[in-house]
């Protein structure tokens, strides 16, 4: 398999992957300013939803960028109440919203799913996925996440979910270009796209974790890691 | 009780905006419910009044309705004293649960089971491969904090680690029917949280289930959660004929 296809496929996934972080990183200036304004007064849920609002239908509407689903998630600790996330998603930008009662997504704990528990912790950036995002989508997802961190303090994360679909839409072409097995991994080594139809979205790549030791005989895989997202284009040797 | 003009009241009706949709007017009115703004017997505004009021279609208005009719959360009567009603009483989950249980009939109690092991069990099956150390760790941490916890917060907090494993199947079909099987399901299940060994007895089969999947052994975990909800499924038909807590017949 040629080296320049190979790069082309890193080439392209970070673009892709840069070209969302810039549009979350957009947010954060205006986020800090409103979220910090009024010293002793922090905002509302509602004011943060209003707040929100059009940043996430901007990236909704984006042309370029296949965005599934976009907003804000404050610190949690920032409000006394359930489901304080200001989140819209779909075609027809639909907020998410929870019921008080008789609804299972408001008694989900999303403060310890990857994208939010990781860029709390760390203060860096992060992309979680492939996963099955059963809170928002409801679909095979990809989150990126860009915390808000203000002098040291955690204030919230900025995400943006794309669905795997539409990554495997964007990448197709520059599979089938090539006859040779292509897999993208993320760093579990879990498949986001393979053009090889035995590795489906999801599996673990050869089934076998990183935390065991590889079997002699097994087929040996080159990794070519990405720059911008900690996806890697995995090959044949 | 018509309507009240009280400010509080007009606030539940009061437009909606652009995103109008009937979902959003189902939430908004289910939370007034809850949180008892809206009362048991209270009558709401008819189809065209909600659509004026909160600025939506007629059709939307209708949609929501429906939604909350077939939620058992309003009831609609037709003719002179009709029109569309709250219908919620505060009774306990065991309540509810119990009055269920009895309007079920035992083959479809046991279908239900069926329906939900082929589900839950395949979902452990791929999840035992596809899932990473990282993520099972986590959720046996999550299972063990909830050892500590009341009857209502483990009911929980178990929920959504069954949810997460569920969806650490990478599907997102399965995951979907798993969320709407669990939701059918969940007010029977309940009934067993008041016996603390029933609780452990469970509590032992999610863990089970996770150490299975720690080994890879994808036909094992599905043998677990298929046990755990033939166990329940006895439980329940035992319940029903009330012969108490003896075994199964």
């Amino acid at each position: 398999m040629s080296r320049t296809s190979i790069n082309q496929i890193v080439i392209e996934l970070d673009r892709f992957f840069s070209n969302v972080y810039s549009l979350l990183e957009g947010w954060q200036g205006p986020l800090e300013a409103f979220l910090t304004e009024d010293q002793g007064v922090p905002p509302t849920v509602s004011e943060i939803d209003e707040f929100v609002r059009p940043l996430a239908f901007d990236a909704l509407d984006s042309g370029d960028l296949p965005v599934y689903g976009a907003g804000f998630i404050p610190a949690k600790g920032s409000f006394d109440q359930v489901g304080a996330l200001s989140w819209w998603q779909g075609t027809s930008k639909t907020q998410l919203t929870f019921t008080t009662s008789g609804d299972y997504k408001s008694d989900i704990d999303y403060y310890k799913m990857e994208w939010y528990r990781v860029p709390a912790k760390t203060h860096q950036r992060h992309v979680a996925g492939p996963y099955v995002d059963y809170l928002c989508s409801d679909d095979v997802t990809v989150t990126v996440a860009l915390p808000l961190i203000v002098d040291d303090t955690f204030l919230g994360v900025s995400c943006v979910d794309v669905l795997v679909e539409a990554i495997e839409d964007h990448l197709l072409p520059r599979f089938t270009e090539n006859p040779a097995e292509i897999t993208v991994v993320n760093q579990f080594d879990r498949v986001l796209v393979s053009s090889n139809p035995s590795r489906a979205t999801g599996e673990v790549m050869d089934s076998i974790r990183p935390e065991y030791a590889i079997e002699p005989g097994l087929e040996k895989f080159r990794h070519h890691p990405c720059g911008v997202a900690p996806f890697s284009v995995v090959t044949n040797v | 009780m018509v309507n009240s003009t009280s400010r509080i009241h007009r606030a539940v009706f009061s437009p909606i905006g652009d995103e109008g949709r009937a979902t959003l007017v189902e939430h908004r009115i289910t939370q007034a419910i809850a949180a008892g703004i809206l009362e048991d017997g209270q009558k709401l505004p008819s189809e065209l009044q909600l659509a004026e009021a909160m600025g939506v279609s007629l059709v939307t208005a209708r949609e929501a309705l429906s939604a909350l009719r077939v939620r058992g959360l309003v009831e609609t009567r037709r003719g002179r004293h009709g029109g569309s009603f709250v219908t919620f009483t505060r009774t306990e989950g065991a309540d509810r649960g119990f009055s269920q249980l009895a309007s079920m009939s035992r083959i479809a109690i046991n279908d239900l089971g069926t329906h939900y092991q082929a589900v839950a069990g395949m979902c452990a099956e791929l999840a035992a491969t596809r899932a990473t150390i990282t993520e099972l760790t986590e959720l046996n941490t999550s299972l063990e904090e909830a050892k500590a916890f009341d009857e209502v917060q483990w009911r929980r907090k178990v929920t959504d680690i069954q949810l997460e494993l569920a969806a650490l199947s990478q599907s997102a079909r399965l995951t979907r029917e798993h969320v709407k099987l669990q939701a059918e399901f969940a007010p029977l299940i309940t009934l067993q949280d008041s016996d603390p060994q029933r609780r452990e007895l469970h509590h032992r089969y999610f863990a089970s289930q996770i150490e299975c999947m720690v080994h890879q052994d994808g036909p094992g975990a599905r043998s677990i959660v298929q046990a755990s909800v033939q166990d329940t499924v006895r439980w329940l038909l035992t319940a029903r004929s009330g012969a108490g807590s003896s075994s199964a017949v």
